[in-house]
């Protein structure tokens, strides 16, 4: 198996528990009407930590996979998340990306901005309609938990590519 | 040149993306539909698992409760039983009453249903979709489209049929539509599903109201029911209650504002109506509601 190919698996086992876990929150969180939105962290990890191709193909499977469990066209998600993973990919090398504090500020960024890309797809789209305010409420949920989840969740993806021996050594000389 | 290939490394991944994109255009709609079905059956252990862990982690909390709590409960249960049992005989002299009047006025028998209990597995409650998945799939007959009550009434209605698992969009879901009736009146209204704020429970709109409904003066607002047109749901079970009315856009009519009940963001178990080929039990009708 190839370094690339390792490094997608274990990007996508790591998504895999994210997913699990947001699931779990949003199962929860249903008691107060909020829902997370994992997409911040799941577009950040891949655009930081991983190669493009590992982590394009991670995301899109990821988005794929929430795609599968939502009334929305299949594809909706893992589109939103593959071009916030783009842009972010694109501007990595002007980022500080190894440090902990700007990884939480990228994927905070990343969370508002792929959830409001979703909002926008969902409106374009006409797949349905939703309050401003409960928008706004579900963001700043989101919002805090992907700061708070963050560093646990770089440093998952960091061990997983590690066990892999897939981490992001050669791509990070590329890079920088 | 160096510009012009650091232009072009720049732009590989939005090229990337854009191959994607135009990929996923000519993909067969078949192959999309096969992968979304694949990719949810994936999940679905996992979603079954984290649910059975859930249901398990409460047994073992009951289980920390002295004796004493579970004998007052169990003394609470027999009372309640023991007024269930006064209710069924009721019901069922009521019911062959129906019957025979049916039968004199040459009447199609009414429709019977198998109540198919379910464990809630996931609760997905976003701004834009109100669902849950449940633990009875194709395994137990679960028919698409079937309607699913619990204690408070309406809970939604199954939207997709998997394996294993179902997912049943909520009566709160924007996408969901009754036609329901206000309690005491005959007049079907069209319901759908509400913006759903957050730490609230969840809401719904009414249209088409007779304009010359009002609301009790200091009441809590007017139960609406199922009409039981639509073929989906049967007719008498709770919606919400019809909190506030105010004159349509064309003063024809009336719009209305509907309460749901808070339990159903806390469901752990549903039950699913299937309709029995065989009619046997009708469906019951909810405790003082009209049955049009």
């Amino acid at each position: 198996m190839s370094r690339a190919q390792r490094q997608t698996f274990a990007l996508l086992l790591g998504n895999a528990i994210l997913c699990l876990v947001v699931a779990q929150a949003n199962h929860g969180l249903a008691g107060w009407q909020l829902h997370l939105w994992p997409g911040g962290l799941l577009v950040a990890t891949a655009a930081l930590q991983a190669g493009p191709g590992a982590g394009t193909t991670a995301v899109f499977v990821a988005g794929l996979a929430l795609d599968a469990v939502a009334p929305v066209p299949f594809g909706t998600q893992a589109f939103v998340l593959l071009t916030g993973h783009t842009a972010l990919f694109s501007l990595r090398r002007r980022l500080a990306h190894k440090a902990t504090p700007v990884r939480v500020a990228v994927a905070g960024l990343a969370c508002g901005v792929t959830l409001l890309a979703f909002m926008i797809a969902v409106a374009v789209a006409g797949l349905g309609r939703a309050g401003v305010g409960r928008v706004l409420a579900d963001f700043v949920v989101s919002l805090g938990v992907t700061a708070l989840v963050a560093p646990w969740f770089f440093a998952l993806q960091g061990r997983l590519l590690d066990l892999a021996q897939a981490g992001l050594r050669a791509e990070e000389q590329w890079l920088d | 040149m160096r510009l012009l290939n650091q232009i072009s490394g720049q732009a590989r991944p939005f090229f990337t993306l854009g191959v994607v994109a135009l990929a996923w255009l000519v993909v067969p709609a078949f192959v999309k539909r096969f992968a979304r079905t694949a990719l949810f059956e994936a999940q679905a252990p996992a979603l079954v698992t984290a649910g059975k862990v859930r249901q398990l982690q409460e047994y073992w909390a009951l289980r920390s409760r002295s004796v004493n709590e579970l004998i007052a409960a169990g003394s609470d249960t027999a009372t309640a039983l023991a007024g269930y049992e006064l209710g069924v005989a009721r019901l069922e002299q009521v019911m062959d009453e129906n019957r025979r009047y049916r039968e004199l006025l040459n009447l199609r028998p009414l429709p019977g249903w198998r109540y198919q209990h379910a464990g809630v597995m996931t609760r997905d409650f976003s701004a834009w979709w109100q669902q849950l998945v449940i633990d009875k799939g194709s395994d137990y007959g679960i028919p698409l489209n079937a309607p699913v009550v619990s204690a408070d009434g309406v809970v939604g209605r199954v939207t997709e049929v998997h394996a294993h698992t179902a997912v049943v969009a909520l009566v709160g879901d924007p996408g969901v539509r009754l036609s329901v009736v206000v309690e005491g009146d005959l007049w079907p209204v069209s319901y759908t599903g509400g913006d759903n704020p957050a730490f609230g429970p969840a809401r719904g709109t009414v249209e088409y109201l007779r304009s010359d409904l009002t609301m009790e003066a200091g009441g809590r607002g007017r139960r609406l029911l199922t009409s039981g047109k639509g073929g989906v749901f049967p007719a008498g079970l709770p919606v919400g209650l019809l909190t506030r009315v105010e004159p349509s856009a064309d003063g024809i009519f009336q719009n209305g504002e509907v309460l749901l009940p808070s339990g159903l963001s806390t469901l752990d178990n549903v039950t699913v109506l299937v309709r029995d080929p065989a009619p046997a039990v009708p469906m019951l009708p909810a405790a003082g509601g009209s049955l049009p």
